[in-house]
Formats: C-alpha cells, sequence, structure tokens
C-alpha cells in the first residue's frame, strides 16, 4: 500500500489527509493546542485505525502550516501556499487558476500556472481582517455558532454596513448595531460583505471562475458575498477545509 | 531656520529627564536605565549570532566591534575628537560636515527594545524608525541635546522635531533643510542649492571653523575613497559573495567611525569576501524601507531560507554609495553646487514626485546579476514607500521581475508569517 499522510498544522485547527495514489481516503482534524506534534500523531493513529490498518503501517509524511517545522517525523515540509495549491489543483481537476483560501490567521489570494504551482499570491499583513480569526470574534460577539452564519444569513432585514475591516473597530460595530436593533441577519451579511471586500483586494481582478477553500468556505453565504464582490462564479471544492493537508500529502508524489 | 534656543522644560513627561532627587527623577532615571539596558542587550544578542556565523573573519571584527561601542554622543565625540551632529535622512551631503570636522550621526532606529521603550502616547501607527529613535532618546537623553540637521523629507521625519519635544522639551538646536520634491525642475535644483548653501553656513557657524574649497575637496575625497570601498562590496555582493547581514552590518556602522577608518576597513572586508565562494540560492533584490541595525529579521529570514541578497536601494545600505560627484567647477560655490546636485538628483526616497525612477538601479542590478525577484520591506506606517511599491510592482512585473512586498514592524512575532510568504515566494522564482 503506497499511504502517504499530509498534516496541516495550522493556528487554529490540525488538519490530517491519508491519500493512495493520488486519492484522498480520509481525512480528521483536532483544535490546535500545544504539543501538535503529538496531537498530529494522534491524528494519524486514529487514520490508521478506522481504515483498518495496523499501527506498523508505512506511510510518507508531509507537513505544512505554521507548526510544520515542529513535525520532526515529517518527510517533507511545504509552505501551505504551495500545498494549498497542489491540493485545490487536484480537487478542482485541474481548473481552478485563482483561488482564495481563509485560515484561521491567514487571507490567501492566489493565481496558479497551468501545471498547478502558485503562479503568483497575496496574503493579509499583519492583521486579522478577512481571517477566520474575525468570524470566530464575530460569533461570540453575536453569541451565534459560526455553523449558523449561513443559514442567517438569508434571514430578511435592513442592510448595513461594516465600514471598518480592523477587527477590533469591526466589533465596536457590531456591538452598535446590535445597541441599534438590527437583527443577526443583516450583521452577519455585512460581515461576509467585509471579508469578501477584503479578499477580493488581494486577488485583484479575475476573468475566470475563483475557487474558495479554508474552513469559512464551508459557509455557502461567504461564497455569494464573494461572487457579489468579484462578480465572477465562486466555486467550493468538497471539504474545503482540507485541502492544505491534501496537497501536503499529495506533494510527496506518487 | 536659525537655532532655537535651548528649553528645557519638556511640556508633558519627563521619561528622558536627567535623573534628579525628586520622584519625578527618579523614575526618569530608571527608565533611562531600562531603556538603555534593553537595547544594549538587543543589540548584544544580534552581535553574539553574527560573530558566531561561519563566514565570520577577522576583517569584519571591525565592524561587530564599532557596533558593540558606546555610541553616545559623548563617547563618540570623544573618539573621534569631533563635534557629533545628529542628520536624519541622507540627502544632504555628508561632505559638507566633514569638511568642517564635524561629525554627522545618523539618527534612525532598528531596535524593538528601542521603539518599545518610546514615550507613551505617540501615534499607534507611527514610522518604526522613529518611534525607535525615540525609545532611544530615552534611554540616552543627551541626542536631545545635540545640533540637529533635518532635511525635510517624509511627514515623520518633518514632524520628527515637534514630536520630540512633547517628550524630551524643545531639541537643543534644529536646522531644517527644506528638499524640494519635484527633481525635474530647476527651480527645485535652485532651491535645494539655496538650502545646502544655508546648510553650509549653518555648520561653519557651529563648527566655529573657517572653510573653503580646499577642505570641501579633501571632505570629498575622503569620502569618495570610502564610499569607493563600499561600491565594491556591493559589486561582490551582485556575484553574491557578500551576505546580506554582513553588508547590512557594514552600512549599518558607517556613522560610527572616521570615513577613513571605516573606509579602510570596508576594504579589507571586500579583499575578504572576493575570495569567498558565491552563495547559490536565488538571488533577489532588496527594496523598500530601510533595514537599520539590529532589526535584521528580514535578512535573517532570507538567509535562513537560502536566498542571495543581490543588492538593494536602501538609504541604509547601498544608497550610502551616493552618486558621483561631477566636479566641474572646483570653486566653493562650484563644488556647493556639484554636492547639492548629487544629494538631490541620486535620492530615491520615496518622497519625490517623480519616482519611477527607482525602477532604474534595480533593473540595472538585474541586468548585471541573476537577480530573479524583488524583495520589498515595507515597514507598518511607513506609508511613503507603501504607496510606492504598488506602481514599483506593477513595473518590475512589466520587466519579469517577481515582487514580494512584506508588509512588518520590529517585533519577532511574525516572523512565522514573513517565512510563508517567503518560502512560496521561492518556486515563482
Amino acid at each position: 500500500m503506497d499511504l502517504r499522510v499530509g498534516l496541516d498544522l495550522g493556528s487554529t485547527a490540525i488538519k490530517a489527509v491519508f491519500a493512495e495514489s493520488g486519492e484522498m481516503i480520509w481525512r480528521g482534524r483536532a483544535a490546535t493546542a500545544p504539543r501538535q506534534e503529538a496531537i498530529g500523531l494522534d491524528l494519524i493513529g486514529s487514520g490508521l485505525r478506522e481504515l483498518g490498518l495496523g499501527q506498523g503501517q508505512k506511510y510518507g509524511l508531509a507537513s505544512t502550516g505554521y507548526g510544520k517545522n515542529l513535525f520532526q517525523a515529517a518527510d517533507l515540509r511545504l509552505d501551505e501556499l504551495s500545498a494549498n495549491a497542489r491540493g485545490l489543483f487536484r480537487l478542482s481537476r485541474g481548473q481552478a487558476r485563482a483561488a482564495i483560501n481563509i485560515g484561521g490567521q491567514d487571507l490567501k489570494a492566489m493565481r496558479l500556472s497551468e501545471e498547478g504551482r502558485v503562479a503568483d499570491f497575496r496574503m493579509n499583513d499583519k492583521c486579522a481582517a478577512g481571517t477566520g480569526r474575525f468570524f470566530e470574534l464575530a460569533a461570540r460577539i453575536l453569541d451565534t455558532p459560526l455553523e449558523s452564519f449561513q443559514e442567517l444569513s438569508r434571514v430578511d432585514g435592513p442592510e448595513v454596513e461594516l465600514s471598518s475591516t480592523c477587527v477590533v473597530f469591526a466589533e465596536t460595530e457590531i456591538v452598535s448595531l446590535l445597541a441599534r436593533g438590527v437583527g443577526l441577519g443583516p450583521i452577519i451579511r455585512a460581515l461576509h460583505a467585509s471579508v469578501a471586500k477584503r479578499a477580493a483586494g488581494l486577488l485583484g481582478r479575475v476573468e475566470e471562475a475563483v475557487w474558495l477553500d479554508g474552513g469559512p468556505a464551508l459557509n455557502r453565504g461567504l461564497a455569494e458575498a464573494l461572487e457579489d464582490e468579484l462578480l465572477v462564479e465562486v466555486r467550493v471544492v468538497a471539504e474545503p477545509q482540507y485541502t492544505v493537508a491534501y496537497g501536503a500529502a499529495l506533494a510527496l508524489g506518487g | 531656520m536659525e537655532p532655537t534656543p535651548q528649553t528645557t522644560e519638556p511640556r508633558i513627561a519627563l521619561p528622558a529627564a536627567p535623573p534628579g532627587d525628586g520622584p519625578a527623577g527618579r523614575r526618569a532615571g530608571r527608565l533611562r536605565d531600562r531603556a538603555a539596558g534593553r537595547i544594549a542587550a538587543e543589540a548584544r544578542a544580534e552581535l553574539d549570532w553574527l560573530s558566531g556565523r561561519p563566514d565570520r573573519d577577522p576583517s569584519l571584527d571591525y565592524f561587530v566591534e564599532l557596533m558593540a561601542r558606546d555610541s553616545s554622543p559623548a563617547a563618540l565625540s570623544a573618539r573621534l575628537g569631533r563635534k557629533v551632529v545628529a542628520l536624519m535622512c541622507l540627502q544632504v551631503p555628508l561632505e559638507l560636515f566633514l569638511a568642517l570636522d564635524l561629525h554627522p550621526l545618523r539618527l534612525y532606529g532598528g531596535s524593538v527594545a528601542a521603539a518599545a521603550s518610546a514615550p507613551p502616547g505617540l501615534p499607534a501607527l507611527m514610522c518604526p524608525l522613529l518611534r525607535s529613535l525615540m525609545g532611544g532618546m530615552v534611554g540616552e537623553p543627551s541626542l536631545a541635546g545635540l545640533d540637529w540637521v533635518i532635511p525635510t523629507t517624509c511627514d515623520w521625519i518633518s514632524g520628527f522635531e515637534g514630536l520630540a519635544s512633547l517628550y524630551f522639551g524643545d531639541l537643543a538646536r534644529v536646522r531644517a533643510v527644506e528638499l524640494p520634491r519635484r527633481k525635474e525642475n530647476p527651480q527645485s535644483a535652485e532651491r535645494w542649492l539655496s538650502e545646502v548653501a544655508g546648510l553650509w553656513g549653518y555648520l561653519k557657524r557651529i563648527s566655529g571653523r573657517k572653510a573653503g574649497r580646499r577642505d570641501l575637496a579633501r571632505a570629498i575625497g575622503d569620502l569618495g575613497r570610502a564610499r569607493a570601498a563600499l561600491g565594491r562590496l556591493a559589486r561582490l555582493r551582485r556575484e553574491g559573495r557578500v551576505p546580506g547581514v554582513w553588508f547590512f552590518l557594514i552600512t549599518g556602522s558607517f556613522f560610527l567611525d572616521g570615513v577613513s577608518a571605516w573606509g579602510q576597513a570596508a576594504s579589507r572586508a571586500a579583499d575578504f569576501f572576493a575570495g569567498r565562494p558565491p552563495q547559490t540560492g536565488p538571488g533577489v533584490f532588496l527594496s523598500g524601507s530601510p533595514i537599520v541595525f539590529p532589526n535584521f529579521k528580514i535578512l535573517h529570514l532570507l538567509d535562513d531560507l537560502g536566498y542571495a541578497v543581490l543588492g538593494d536601494d536602501m538609504c541604509s545600505g547601498e544608497r550610502l554609495i551616493g552618486r558621483h560627484v561631477a566636479l566641474k567647477d572646483r570653486s566653493e560655490e562650484g563644488l556647493l553646487a556639484a554636492l547639492a546636485e548629487s544629494g538631490h538628483e541620486g535620492c530615491l526616497c520615496p518622497v519625490f514626485v517623480e519616482n519611477r525612477r527607482r525602477l532604474g538601479p534595480i533593473l540595472e542590478a538585474a541586468s548585471e546579476a541573476d537577480v530573479r525577484g524583488v524583495v520589498f520591506h515595507l515597514l507598518k506606517g511607513c506609508h511613503p514607500y507603501e504607496m510606492d511599491s504598488l506602481a514599483l510592482e506593477r513595473d518590475l512585473a512589466a520587466n519579469g521581475l517577481r515582487f514580494l512586498r512584506l508588509e512588518t514592524d520590529y517585533t519577532a512575532e511574525d516572523r512565522g508569517s514573513l517565512s510563508t510568504r517567503l518560502e512560496a515566494f521561492r518556486p515563482t522564482l
């Protein structure tokens, strides 16, 4: 069995993907915490068990993400943009040429080459605007789980705007909107629009479809806001939070 | 502008006031000692790291030791036997100072410890160079008592005197040198020459010396030799033989000794690097906000990731070489005119209106060396460079050069995200 494991040690979650002959056969995630190497190994152990493989099963291991250098056992370490490009290119069946990835603390806009490699990229600078952290903060202030954002964003209500992309100022604005009696639906739509504007600014003008991945891509309301901003189709692969780990596994070859 | 009288009464706070017997004085003394201690420790850590590098050579000891020395105005003045004058920005001809046996001490900060020691209440999004400088002034209050020459380059520099006066009292004596922001019209050149001539007169007064064409010619020669040594180092760097950290350590120590001694040391360093094998990693050109010792974060990351820094256009780096001084008229006025023209025309600071010339040195370096991309170091709060970077990116793309903008400050916490960008940049080159 030619088993390859990709581990994405991100700022909010550690994701593992098992691939065999280039196909994703298992995926799992755990919250980021101290002792990331142990968490990663636990995830791999879970994968092996669930696939019915023995703990002695041989596999290649690639690590990526901010914690990649913590994982001493890795055969390959690569940056998450390169891993992202590989994973997304494969999952999009070679169609992706422009992509936005929303991570826990990063917002990345990327152009892919015909071969599925990073051709150009931009990332948010020292600022949490438009990142997963931004959504987490908003969820806390709104006392609403992130999983409900998509559904709530479809609830009617007056259009409002978050004028600041700064997380700290946006928090103030959200509190003000709540104090004015504005409902959750319009506030969440404004949040989506704010993040979409930020992401679109990083990506620049595009003519082709844009692929959105990272955990927040599960929220279709965000993808729709991005379509409104970019004026092109925004596509989301299945399991968008695993593209980077999958790309790391693919980078091992085979 | 004539010298302002010294005011000893700070207006708001007393963080840098000389320690006295009262509670305020004792507090100021503690702040000063704490800042000075932290700044020194940070510099020492960087120098220890440099000293431990395998490519450390005895020819580089001079620069390491210069950085490690006490460079307070009093110590520097005693060491060099000259009056020290504070200088911000490079546009004014350094030859004017040297001709009068004055020592220009360029003041900007690269220390995160100094930035953290800066007085409270400064603007949140402030130029890190000046925040660090103000923290340095907390640790070394005598800086406020120097004669200051301040070219009016960016808004931060132009407003520095007012900002500093809030915390340190009025700077003892300030000579602002107004920089025309258009280079292309003759009126600007005339205005700049008038400013330079005015500065020459001012420096004569504060030095108490009479000087003329012979002194200017001597200074042009002395500085020219030092700059030639730096030029040789820059050429060796084009070949990949001079790591970025050493190059910036050498340029960063420029104002800490006499130019002749520094130039001789730079020549010895060039002899050493000429015998070194070239670095083999992808070549990049560094542009943007100045990299100032000990904030070598970007240089370390580039080094760690196997990049070879083949050139830069920073005022803390290669721009010290300056533009050739064309000596046509050797009268005092003629020499002043040549120096003024050299400083103004050769300056690539983003504060100028016509700034597409910034592209020239990068393309020239790319034609001389295997430069595959440009890493643009943008200090958060440095708006002129931020604006400049957008057009530069477009122009570089039109010339087939890759571009990576790294916005950062002096803290170490973003090393991970900067590293991610640089790792991802490499395969695109």
